[in-house]
């Protein structure tokens, strides 16, 4: 899967083999055993190919079609969570978790990022001691 | 997949490396970073937006120690890492901060069991680096246990005991933590006594 994923999008953003190559420093052999199916990247390598391709590690490992978690779309506006345990609660638990968050997120980054965000911040470290 | 322990230590490395630090007891939310992260508390978080960690949760203890949130907002990504400050212990709650800046700093976007061992991984290695450790069992003239550690690095207990578990099975030390031993070294204490006497 991540072998296709990789030609896919490098294919979809009209980029060469050598491009990509030139910005992993490797050769473009390298590159192209990955596309193969033929070695796979380690987890560094993979951070710098969603970061080039603006995609998040886990759309490699996606079936097209899938909606990638953190993409350079409509979809990156979703909002994210990673917390533990979060994957052991059954998907619709999670999602009512994630809308709360969702209902949210925005009015609490407006308040911390107001110019006296300062202020919130170390109202937020006062609050907790 | 397995879980790339290499990277999520030499993660943690590079990210103590971009620091100047003058105390080995790390304090996460004052570490420099190329992301934008806010720490605050989930209770900061319930009050500012008049909502309650029930609802939050949905009843789950899924947030029980701390979670990250990721939005874009306004072409810029946000990294927002909440902790639940009933945590009275300091060690517990750094070691949370520590294991979810793991998770940012590895690029993961979801919390599945690899990526948790990654994240605990890292935030070990942060908070008490095993170049460190292991310079401080050798100057020690007895063993060193986990209240050493402690003292030393303001880790939790169990932080501190699985960090002595990971000496026993030590590896060679790569160039960048031989860059930060030679950079913090002095900031370890010389251990002609043991640190704490019990």
């Amino acid at each position: 899967m991540l072998s296709e994923r990789l030609k896919t999008i490098r294919k979809k953003r009209g980029i060469t083999q050598e491009e990509v190559s030139g910005f992993l420093e490797v050769k473009r052999q390298t590159y192209g055993a990955y596309e193969r199916g033929v070695s796979t990247p380690d987890s560094r390598t993979l951070k710098k190919l969603a970061d080039y391709f603006g995609v998040s590690t886990e759309y490699f490992f996606r079936e097209e079609g899938d909606v990638p978690a953190v993409v350079q779309n409509k979809e990156e506006e979703r909002l994210l969570l990673l917390a533990r345990r979060a994957e052991a609660i059954p998907p619709s638990q999670r999602e009512r978790i994630i809308n709360a968050f969702e209902q949210n997120i925005d009015l609490y980054l407006e308040a911390m990022l107001t110019p006296e965000k300062r202020g919130r911040k170390k109202k937020a470290q006062q609050y907790d001691a | 997949m397995t879980p790339d322990f290499a990277e999520a230590k030499a993660a943690a490395t590079r990210l103590l490396l971009a620091q100047h630090l003058y105390s080995l007891r790390i304090d996460v939310t004052k570490l420099r970073y190329e992301q934008n992260i806010i720490f605050d508390s989930m209770q900061h978080f319930c009050l500012l937006t008049r909502t309650t960690l029930a609802v939050l949760s949905d009843g789950s203890d899924c947030l029980r120690d701390g979670c990250t949130l990721i939005r874009r907002r306004g072409g810029e990504l946000f990294y927002i890492v909440l902790y639940n400050a009933d945590i009275s212990s300091r060690g517990r709650r750094g070691f949370t901060l520590a294991h979810e800046v793991g998770h940012i700093c590895m690029g993961h976007a979801q919390d599945g069991d690899l990526q948790e061992q990654e994240a605990n991984c890292f935030a070990a290695q942060l908070l008490a680096p095993g170049a460190l450790v292991g310079e401080l069992a050798r100057r020690a003239r007895y063993p060193i246990g986990a209240c050493d550690l402690q003292a030393v690095f303001a880790v939790s207990r169990q932080a501190a005991e699985n960090r002595l578990f990971d000496l026993t099975r030590r590896q060679r030390p790569t160039p960048d933590e031989l860059a930060l031993l030679q950079r913090l070294a002095h900031l370890l204490p010389d251990c002609e006594e043991p640190v704490v006497n019990i």
